[in-house]
């Protein structure tokens, strides 16, 4: 398309002068655009015009940071950092928790057992039975032994003269015996 | 023993060294971004607590262009809030201000013939990515690959997009002298 225009047009010309500035055109448009600028008063302003922009943007006021902004950046992220630290250890935590509950609950409880056994577990040597009542425990054995095999022989309820026989009257003769031997002396007599 | 330190406190003075290298470009960038330097101090602020949030995310030979995408981010959030809390105040207020807006500081009238000045002024009303890629490369002379991988173009859209944003300039800087030679 260049190559057919004898004189550039004006689009051509607008649209090369920041390459043209940046020396980014290739030799045959430089060699045109340095023809037309040399001969037109309007692109060399041009050219200038975009020279002193470019110019100045590199010269423009660069915005400090303040200090203060600093400061408070330090603040925020320090505060920010506590916090995550306080969220790591409560993690942590449930982490470690979780992986040792079982254990710690089925401790927890073996410990209470011991320990409850320890404490209530043991009976003091008072609470030791004393030979009348062992004796007495024997006797209503044996008498709970007999009429569980007289029901079993009898495979029925158990009969009031039978009772009579064998429990009441050993037992009313024994006792009676126990409590007064000097009547059984007498009776003898 | 002197060698020594737990990794918490190298990554904070890492992180302030980052911080030392780099707060002055993300408030310039903010500055011209937001026209306001309150609003570019609260805009760095957070662009470096996102960095110490994500410090353990980010390339550190990429934490240039992280910061120039962030404060971008930042900004353009910024700006939304503000047009969303400009909308729910009495539209009285916003007129008398408006009004105001356009209007040249006593400063900036004084030395309104200021090339300078009026090439701010350009500036500001160029639209983006246009205005993001002057600041950062003519102003804040960033490497294209930086700007092109903080704005996700590719290098040779930077390129163009520069190359028509200088023209812009031109075009909109000889209207003003023009005017104000004939007036």
């Amino acid at each position: 398309m260049k190559q057919q225009l004898d004189i550039p047009d004006r689009d051509w010309m607008d649209s090369r002068v920041e390459a043209y500035l940046d020396g980014d055109l290739p030799a045959d448009e430089e060699a045109m655009f340095k023809e037309v600028l040399a001969a037109d008063p309007y692109w060399r302003y041009q050219v200038d015009l975009a020279d002193g922009i470019q110019a100045t943007l590199r010269t423009l006021p660069q915005p400090e940071c303040p200090s203060h902004v600093v400061d408070a950046i330090y603040a925020r992220t320090i505060k920010a950092e506590r916090k995550q630290r306080v969220r790591d250890y409560v993690g942590w935590w449930r982490e470690v928790w979780l992986d040792v509950r079982q254990p710690a609950l089925a401790m927890a409880v073996l410990l209470t057992i011991v320990v409850g056994t320890a404490l209530f577990g043991t009976r003091s040597p008072t609470q030791q039975e004393s030979a009348e009542v062992r004796q007495a425990l024997e006797d209503a054995r044996w008498a709970m032994a007999f009429l569980a095999e007289v029901g079993r022989n009898t495979g029925s309820a158990i009969r009031d003269d039978i009772l009579q026989e064998h429990v009441i009257s050993p037992m009313h003769d024994a006792v009676g015996s126990a409590l007064s031997p000097h009547n059984e002396d007498s009776t003898q007599d | 023993m002197s060698g020594f330190s737990f990794p918490i406190f190298r990554r904070r003075s890492a992180f302030e060294l980052m911080v030392e290298q780099h707060r002055h470009r993300v408030m310039g960038y903010a500055s011209y971004y937001m026209k306001d330097q309150v609003l570019a101090e609260d805009v760095t602020q957070e662009v470096f607590v996102r960095l110490w949030d994500q410090r353990d995310k980010i390339d550190e030979a990429r934490v240039s262009a992280w910061l120039i995408r962030v404060t971008r981010n930042v900004c353009i959030d910024m700006l939304r809030r503000q047009q969303l809390q400009r909308g729910l105040f009495s539209s009285e207020y916003d007129e008398m201000n408006d009004s105001d807006a356009g209007a040249p500081s006593p400063e900036e009238d004084a030395e309104s013939n200021d090339f300078q000045v009026h090439l701010k002024r350009c500036l500001d009303r160029l639209p983006e990515p246009h205005r993001s890629i002057v600041i950062l490369r003519e102003i804040q002379e960033h490497k294209y690959e930086e700007i092109g991988e903080a704005l996700d173009l590719p290098l040779n859209t930077v390129k163009v997009y520069l190359h028509r944003a200088r023209k812009m300039l031109r075009k909109q800087l000889e209207e003003v002298l023009e005017r104000e030679t004939t007036a």
